[in-house]
């Protein structure tokens, strides 16, 4: 009997709702006709400036740069890089180093024949960088870091013993990206001056300058 | 009735729940049969995962060309610009991804580049910075350094330069201006101070759209430079570059 009644009930419940639901609806159709064109619409479209561009990299690096005929000297500097497809890349950099006495001054003894400011090898460079054999760099069997193989290719100033020249540069190196926004480098390059060869051996022609370094730069 | 506003509740938490996951990347749905998601961002990597069509992925960020998406099961690849422009954005639209192509290389509004030449017989590099009023005409910052065998020179100029097709792949300017010129003299056998002297100059040169934002850039300029002496001094300038414009 309880069943029954309890069915029943729920039965005109559940009527009631509905037709209630159904005249409410036509009630607000006929009262709110909506517009054929809604004016407010809200559009949830994705826009190009809602995506996150991270083409730029900023680092620093530290390393070694052999200066012919002053020996092999810790370097240091900040590089920055655009990335302009997945290709071709531009990148800036400002380095360096410090170089002890010439063989000369050694033999000499007590003699220099330039100042500790003169000893200050500084450059800053423009290269036009060029991704090559993209990768992939296997840590375990499955855990691995995205890598790139780059060319370089530039020129930019050489600062050092008082004088001022341009030096062409080459290099290459290896990006390894260990996450979106940070990046490992090992990179080599070859900075060539004319002036030093010509200091150092009286010769023409190019002394090269070869520096290998680590950096570790972040993208933005 | 309760049971009623229990379940709204709930549905509204998770509703809501689910939109501040989705909120923190929009989402895009696969139209094409299957979107191909590769491990990095560039040809060079390896596809391992397709999404298809119908499919929902998050759009997390773009490197150069490729834009890093997440599926909805979590799995992270990176996919072409072309690939998602054929995706559908929350109003069924296409999905806009903008590309930068020869149409913007007319109306640019940046220029940012460097040269490398000579300079009255000395190696020379600088680097310069334009700002189109028009798609015609543009004024531009210039610094350089040019470093001879016996004289170095550092430079700081502004230009005004024309171009009277900005549509041609091809376009010639000209440009007219001036600034200063600091001349030293790197030399020991000769003790002589460094000056610092105004210039004067004008040129012809030519813009080559390249691909993308590139363009390359070839210029002869003529300079004088207007010394204390008797004479003015004139030196020619050859340069040729590479421009970036936004």
């Amino acid at each position: 009997m309880d069943n029954r009644f309890i069915r029943l009930f729920l039965s005109a419940v559940v009527l009631a709702m509905g037709t209630t639901g159904a005249v409410f609806a036509e009630e607000q159709s006929i009262l709110e006709d909506p517009p054929v064109i809604d004016p407010n619409v809200v559009r949830l479209g994705l826009k190009d400036a809602d995506i996150d561009d991270e083409n730029f990299e900023v680092g620093a690096f530290i390393g070694f740069m052999s200066v012919e005929h002053f020996g092999t000297h810790e370097v240091y500097g900040i590089r920055g890089a655009w990335h302009v497809n997945e290709d071709l890349f531009f990148e800036a950099n400002y380095g360096m180093t410090s170089v002890d006495q010439t063989p000369a001054e050694y033999a000499a003894g007590d003699f220099n024949l330039f100042t500790d400011d003169d000893r200050d090898f500084i450059y800053y460079n423009l290269s036009l960088g060029f991704n090559i054999l993209p990768g992939e760099v296997f840590m375990t069997s499955d855990w691995a870091f995205n890598s790139s193989f780059y060319l370089l290719a530039g020129g930019g100033t050489v600062d050092f013993l008082g004088e001022k020249e341009f030096a062409l540069n080459i290099g290459m190196g290896l990006r390894v990206v260990a996450t979106d926004s940070l990046a490992l480098h090992l990179t080599f390059q070859d900075i060539m001056t004319d002036k030093l060869k010509q200091l150092s051996d009286g010769s023409d022609g190019s002394a090269h300058n070869m520096q290998y370094s680590a950096s570790l730069t972040y993208f933005f | 009735m309760t049971v009623r506003i229990l379940l709204s509740i709930l549905i509204l938490f998770c509703a809501g729940a689910g939109h501040v996951q989705a909120a923190e990347y929009p989402s895009v749905k696969v139209a094409e049969p299957y979107l191909d998601l590769r491990t990095g961002p560039g040809r060079g990597y390896p596809k391992t995962q397709i999404v298809e069509r119908g499919d929902w992925v998050e759009v997390m960020m773009r490197r150069t060309d490729w834009i890093k998406v997440r599926t909805r099961k979590g799995f992270e690849g990176w996919a072409h610009q072309d690939d998602m422009a054929k995706t559908l954005d929350p109003d069924g639209e296409p999905t806009q991804i903008s590309t930068v192509g020869e149409g913007e290389f007319v109306h640019r509004r940046w220029e940012v580049g460097f040269k490398v030449g000579t300079f009255a017989g000395a190696r020379t590099s600088d680097a310069y910075l334009g700002y189109y009023f028009t798609d015609n005409l543009s004024a531009e910052v210039t610094v350089g350094e040019a470093f001879g065998t016996s004289v170095d020179f550092q430079f700081l100029n502004l230009s005004l330069t024309h171009q009277p097709w900005p549509q041609w792949r091809y376009s010639p300017y000209i440009t007219l201006g001036g600034g200063a010129k600091q001349t030293s003299y790197a030399s020991t056998e000769v003790q002589l101070s460094s000056r610092t002297d105004q210039t004067l100059h004008a040129g012809l040169g030519l813009r080559v759209y390249l691909t993308r934002q590139l363009m390359a850039r070839a210029e002869y300029r003529n300079t004088v430079i207007l010394t204390d002496q008797e004479q003015n001094e004139e030196s020619d300038e050859w340069t040729i570059g590479l421009s970036a414009f936004f």
